[in-house]
């Protein structure tokens, strides 16, 4: 074998080809490795625990189903998010069959956080409506463009831009002015 | 308050606990998942069998030898032809032995008969009176 080529025996790429090969303990050693950043992913767009483990599941039925298809030199756990992502979204769009409006308007209503709820960063986020939860963590924590989270959605780039826009001002009144209604737009 | 505030508000935020009996249940998943494509591939490959196991035969069979030309074409004995001898050895025999005229004329009677039919049924064997 190529020694440029040749994985660190304890390396991810040397437990890929071993779990490619069938290896059990190299399949749970990669599970190890990678689940609690998807499951805390999942949770974070679902808000749900049930939810979130089952997305944690089916993101790994889905590499242990495409473990050929994985190259050994590409790290596994940005492939590894962006199923869990989409897994999540794809929930999300049978769930909220709702138009952008009504997205938007979810934003705008008057309930606010209380003070003890702005001082807990993980409730504001939960209290935005799931849609706008999933933009605003994927854009801001993990780097999706407006285009991908657009095209994901189903939607437009305009409409995602739009919808972290008033979800982050809502967060931002939420942190500055929790309890406090007279500054909505 | 700025973007960073909230970014850095949101990566903060600590991980949730990663629930210990995911793994045992993703397992048992995976297990079922194996156990379901080889249920697939195996009903696949008996359909595959199916459809070509006739085609295989078919094509694997020997085909039909034809009878070699030397043998389709050769002239067959004639079936008649072992009693028509033995008719003649009869008569041989008959005019031998000096049998009797009657006995004669049915042998004769019996040789023209096989000579024109073949094995067509004997004439009714004269009595001896």
């Amino acid at each position: 074998m190529d020694a440029r080529t040749a994985p660190q025996p304890d390396s991810e790429a040397a437990r890929l080809r071993r779990a490619r090969r069938g290896d059990q303990a190299a399949f749970e050693a990669l599970y190890h490795e990678h689940a609690r950043a998807v499951h805390a992913l999942a949770f974070r767009l679902t808000g749900n625990t049930a939810e979130a483990e089952d997305i944690v599941q089916e993101t790994f039925l889905r590499m242990f189903g495409f473990l050929s298809g994985l190259r050994d030199d590409t790290p596994l756990r940005p492939w590894l998010k962006r199923v869990a992502a989409n897994l999540a979204i794809d929930r999300l769009r049978r769930q909220h069959r709702s138009g952008t409006e009504a997205e938007l308007a979810l934003l705008a209503d008057d309930s606010h956080a209380s003070a003890a709820d702005a001082v807990d960063a993980e409730a504001l986020l939960r209290r935005l409506p799931p849609p706008a939860r999933t933009v605003v963590w994927l854009h801001e924590m993990e780097g999706w463009s407006h285009e991908d989270l657009g095209r994901r959605f189903g939607r437009t780039a305009s409409w995602s831009k739009s919808l972290l826009s008033r979800a982050l001002t809502r967060l931002r009144q939420d942190l500055e002015f929790p309890g406090d209604a007279s500054h909505d737009p | 308050m700025t973007r960073e505030p909230i970014q850095a508000r949101l990566a903060a935020l600590p991980e949730p606990e990663l629930p210990p009996a995911l793994w045992p249940r993703l397992h048992l998943a995976r297990v079922r998942q194996r156990e379901r494509r080889k249920r697939v591939v195996a009903g696949g490959l008996a359909m595959l069998a199916v459809v070509a196991l006739p085609l295989v035969y078919t094509r694997l069979a020997p085909a039909p030898v034809p009878a070699p030309a030397v043998l389709a074409t050769a002239p067959r004995a004639p079936l008649h032809e072992e009693p028509l001898r033995s008719v003649d050895r009869a008569l041989q025999h008959a005019y031998e032995r000096g049998a009797s005229e009657q006995e004669l004329q049915w042998l004769w009677q019996r040789r023209e008969t096989l000579a024109e039919h073949g094995t067509a049924a004997a004439p009714p064997q004269p009595i001896e009176i």
